[in-house]
């Protein structure tokens, strides 16, 4: 199944996601009932800066079992920044739940490395999504004021954040999107619609800078400042909108 | 046809440039030959054997000196190191190794010429060179038969030369000795590696593995929370490390370089401790 990653994928996230996979299977045996890429890994759109994001889903979790995969994955972490959640095949249901906005982006995006696909049955109840996106959002908004106030006079900080923030940005955007009964296709796409639908000028700039923050972590001087002011303006305006579904 | 031999002076010269520059190609392919093939596979979670495949005993043991003190198990002070009380949490034989070391302060450059260090890396030694990534004896004798060999056709080929030179009463013949030595120079030093062939082209690709955490090489923060400063010194060199973050790396051994294809850091750097070059016979 990784194979079949080759050809969206760079050649070294496909072949740390296979030794990956191989070193989970042996780690874990018959615990190990599957393996799921998620994110912007599973849309193929791995840039210099992202993450690589896998669920295992298992059947127990035994330490000693575990303990074995402890150095591989420091080693893909080291190589691609790849990180793992570790979730029982019982909880699969109880976490979409609980963490509805990052499963509903789990849901939206993701491929299967390795066993069955637990998700393929699992919906996220329309209030539970309502009410964790609004918690995100208010998070993402808390979260950015501290940090525009901490790291304000370093620019190359600012445009980490920004770079920071790009992604869970998008995936409310396309939680939102979905909530309103409309496809909202990738994050990124569900996030141009959504700040279009404002009918506001200046957002399509600051979408640009996101991207570029995203995919170099520079923006060019004087402008990270004011792109982290606007996102905290934009998850305020996400956050209106999710609200109005309360 | 007229023997080479006949040639005048600046001809010959020319003739043996270029005989030479073919018989060292010859050289190097017959030895890619001979221990070329598929990069074998290693433990891409130890970054000492990478260290140790890159640089040798010395590479491995500066490596583990850096991990150590960015996990705050040992602590350094200008150009020394002393070990912390967390220093117990080391767990790989060359860490062990090293924080014996500086059980009691002293200087950085110790870990070059302590005999527990070499012991420390035997199995490292021993796996490269199982895995073909490093010479065993087998090839270490047919290095020596290329060797001689390449040396025979060159130098016979000067000696012949300057043997007839000699004969017809002529002396200018400097630098055709210059040429000679400097061609068997080559050859040695070809000869000579550290690793072989399937050993360099093993940490070619180990490179283009870990490319991607050198390219966040700025953003590594101190802590050893990760395995990533590990990795990426044992991969590139210790010179690899950002300076503003990882300043020490460079204080306590300076000659360590960053490396993008191998030799930079990996024999220049071994020699930094004034003392112990025994890792590291060249870049393959």
């Amino acid at each position: 199944m990784v194979r079949d990653l080759a050809q969206d994928l760079p050649e070294d996230v496909v072949r740390v996601l296979d030794e990956f996979v191989a070193a989970a299977r042996a780690a874990f045996g018959d615990d190990l009932v599957s393996v799921l890429l998620y994110g912007s890994a599973a849309e193929g759109a791995v840039r210099a800066t992202s993450d690589v994001n896998v669920i295992l889903v298992l059947s127990s979790f035994v330490p000693a079992k575990a303990d074995r995969l402890r150095d591989p994955l420091r080693t893909a972490y080291a190589a691609v920044k790849l990180s793992a959640m570790f979730l029982l095949r019982d909880e699969v249901a109880a976490a979409a739940q609980s963490f509805a906005q990052k499963f509903a982006d789990v849901l939206r995006r993701r491929r299967v490395l390795y066993g069955e696909d637990p998700f393929s049955t699992i919906s996220i109840p329309r209030e539970a999504l309502v009410a964790r996106l609004n918690q995100v959002l208010l998070n993402l908004t808390l979260r950015m004021r501290a940090l525009y106030v901490e790291r304000g006079l370093r620019e190359e900080q600012l445009a980490g954040i920004v770079a920071q923030m790009a992604g869970p940005i998008r995936a409310c955007a396309a939680s939102l999107l979905e909530l309103e009964g409309e496809a909202p296709g990738s994050p990124k796409e569900a996030l141009r619609r959504f700040t279009e639908s404002l009918g506001e000028p200046g957002w399509g700039e600051i979408l640009a800078q996101l991207s570029q923050a995203r995919e170099t972590r520079v923006l060019p001087p004087g402008v990270a400042g004011e792109t982290v002011l606007r996102l905290i303006e934009l998850t305020q305006r996400l956050r209106e909108r999710a609200r109005r579904m309360s | 046809m007229a023997s080479p031999l006949d040639l005048p002076g600046p001809q010959f010269l020319g003739f043996y440039a270029v005989f030479g520059a073919l018989v060292l190609i010859l050289l190097y392919i017959v030895r890619s030959a001979s221990e070329g093939g598929t990069p074998p596979k290693i433990d891409t979670s130890d970054p000492y054997l990478i260290a140790y495949l890159r640089g040798g005993k010395n590479e491995a043991a500066r490596v583990a000196t850096v991990s150590l003190i960015d996990r705050g198990l040992l602590k350094e002070k200008d150009t020394t190191l002393v070990a912390t009380d967390a220093a117990k949490a080391a767990r790989r034989p060359i860490e062990k190794a090293v924080v014996t070391i500086f059980r009691h302060p002293g200087e950085a450059t110790r870990i070059f010429t302590e005999t527990s260090i070499e012991a420390a890396c035997e199995d490292y030694h021993n796996t490269l060179t199982r895995l073909g990534a490093l010479p065993d004896q087998g090839m270490q004798r047919t290095r020596y038969l290329l060797l001689a060999g390449t040396l025979l056709i060159l130098l016979g080929f000067a000696a012949a030369k300057i043997a007839v030179a000699l004969s017809r009463g002529r002396t200018n013949i400097l630098f055709l000795i210059i040429l000679a030595i400097a061609s068997g120079v080559i050859a040695v030093i070809m000869t000579n590696r550290f690793r072989t062939v399937r050993g360099s082209l093993l940490l070619r690709d180990l490179q283009k593995f870990f490319s991607r955490l050198k390219g966040r090489a700025s953003s590594l923060l101190p802590g050893g929370a990760t395995s990533e400063v590990a990795l990426l010194a044992a991969v590139f060199g210790v010179g690899a490390l950002p300076a503003s973050r990882f300043s020490y790396a460079k204080r306590l051994y300076p000659k360590a370089g960053a490396s993008g294809s191998s030799c930079g850091s990996s024999c220049g750097s071994s020699c930094g401790g004034g003392g112990g070059c025994g890792g590291c016979g060249g870049c393959s």
